[in-house]
């Protein structure tokens, strides 16, 4: 990419996420701490996010962050656009895999901002999330008449994606509730970084968009290190479904007739993270991390060499 | 490409019975239309399998000549599968959203001599619609009359670009070299 892609795909997302870390952190109050990276933590509780009971202003903070995310991707989708100069093209996209932003919106103003509420203890959360989740399953499908010999694939995968939008916003929480939420960032990292290595090989404009959503979690992972982010559930509820959506386009972009399976490590990564977390959640930080490295690892790792095999 | 055909035709008046005018049918297996696409570390080969063309000489007045081409792109191949499935996307010909290329040819001439191999210089101006743009090309061919069919080889070059094309600028050229063989059967 040229400097000036790279500066709308990247630095421009990063700047927007820092200002929402920042912001996040002042409603949060200066007085909160993550706790240090090194020190034992507890092992799981309640599934409450860990930073105890927050005030009114600390209860925005995970909203603000979540808002802040999806606003970083969606400047980076205008000013890709912008910088592609199609003369025919309007300032917001019209294809099928970007029409999901407003999902992921969605999920930024209503999960995010209830994420004190979290799924353990509210119905209501559920049935938001799983409406959720269908939603911008249903939303990433392909439509048109252009796609129409995609369509006797939609009803299997859009549940499918659904099914994994779902998991990923309850694994998600259940995490960053194991007092994980210093390192938890990096799992949605791993949680984008898999499918734009599947996207890589057919579609850059793709490719791109992912580049300013992990640019923008970035931030908020370095910020999380720091223990500066005691919202960063906030994060999670739009990077899922920006996750949904990029499976979709990876999966109906591929023209290749790659099996079901193959995405099934992509799609189940943060459940499989979180799962095995709990079997190490009373163990120490470093511990946690490296287990959920090496299973985010192992699972990008299996799905990318099916996708990328035959690469040249 | 499909213009060289109907340059071709014209061509075809010094050679042939004067007829006013002659429709001709496009030998599909016998014509092909490839290009090859370069980067800073090599090149890649592709083309289209399914494409059709309409044709119509005038023997009497190339210039009338018609020739009409249309590409259906997703039938386009190349020397590397992952690249096939690269090339429909977006980020290229888009063929979801845009199953045709089009060529219509707004003008037909000929040199008027020919080469030693039987062939007469021939340009071909016309339009090409690609990812929806029309941009007007001119195109040089050589066309090779017979009394069974009429043949158009062209290469030329594309700016990618001007379709909005832009996909990889600065590591591949924006510049796509076409070669295109038509055979008509009178």
């Amino acid at each position: 990419m040229e400097i000036s892609a790279w500066l709308v795909s990247g630095a421009l997302p990063a700047a927007i996420a820092a200002g929402a870390c920042w912001l996040s952190y002042w409603l949060a109050g200066r007085g909160h701490s993550a706790g240090s990276l090194a020190e034992p933590l507890p092992s799981e509780s309640a599934g409450a996010v860990s930073t105890g009971e927050p005030g009114r202003r600390g209860r925005l903070a995970p909203a603000v962050l979540g808002l802040g995310w999806a606003v970083a991707v969606a400047a980076a989708l205008i000013g890709q656009r912008q910088l592609a100069g199609d003369e025919s093209s309007h300032w917001w996209p019209e294809d099928f895999w970007q029409r999901g932003y407003w999902w992921l919106l969605i999920a930024a103003v209503t999960l995010s901002a209830t994420a004190w509420a979290t799924f353990a203890g509210s119905t209501a959360r559920w049935v938001a999330a799983g409406v959720l989740a269908m939603g911008t399953a249903a939303g990433s499908l392909p439509t048109g008449e252009g796609w129409e010999d995609t369509f006797p694939l939609h009803a299997g995968w859009g549940l499918l994606l659904g099914s994994a939008c779902l998991l990923a916003f309850w694994s998600l929480d259940r995490l960053a509730g194991r007092r994980s939420e210093r390192w938890f960032p990096l799992v949605v990292l791993a949680m984008l970084a898999g499918p734009m290595l599947m996207a890589a090989t057919t579609y850059g404009a793709l490719v791109q968009w992912t580049i300013a959503a992990l640019a923008a979690t970035l931030i908020c992972v370095v910020a999380a290190l720091a223990g500066r982010l005691p919202g960063g559930i906030g994060i999670a509820y739009p990077a899922a479904a920006f996750f949904t959506v990029l499976m979709a386009a990876g999966r109906f972009y591929s023209y290749e007739d790659h099996p079901w399976w193959s995405y099934l490590g992509l799609l189940l990564l943060a459940p499989a993270v979180s799962s095995v977390d709990r079997l190490v959640a009373s163990r120490s930080t470093w511990l946690r991390v490296a287990v959920a490295a090496s299973v985010a690892a192992v699972l990008i790792a299996a799905s990318a060499a099916w996708h990328l095999r035959d690469l040249q | 490409m499909m213009i060289r055909f109907a340059l071709a035709m014209a061509v075809a008046m010094g050679a042939c019975q004067v007829q006013a005018a002659e429709t001709l049918a496009l030998d599909a297996d016998k014509s092909k239309i490839e290009f090859v696409g370069k980067k800073t570390d090599g090149k890649h080969v592709g083309g289209f399998k399914s494409f059709k063309a309409k044709a119509v000489a005038d023997f009497e007045q190339p210039a009338a000549g018609k020739l009409e081409i249309v590409i259906d792109t997703p039938s386009i191949w190349s020397d590397n599968d992952k690249l096939t499935n690269h090339l429909k996307n977006p980020d290229f010909f888009d063929v979801r959203k845009h199953p045709k290329v089009t060529f219509t040819a707004t003008k037909i001439s000929t040199s008027g001599e020919e080469t030693a191999a039987g062939e007469e210089t021939t340009t071909i101006s016309g339009n090409l619609t690609m990812l929806g743009k029309t941009v007007p090309v001119t195109i040089p061919a050589k066309v090779e009359v017979s009394d069974e069919q009429v043949q158009i080889n062209a290469t030329f070059k594309l700016d990618r670009t001007k379709w909005g094309m832009n996909y990889g600028v600065g590591n591949i050229e924006n510049d796509v070299e076409v070669k295109a063989t038509l055979v008509f059967v009178r």
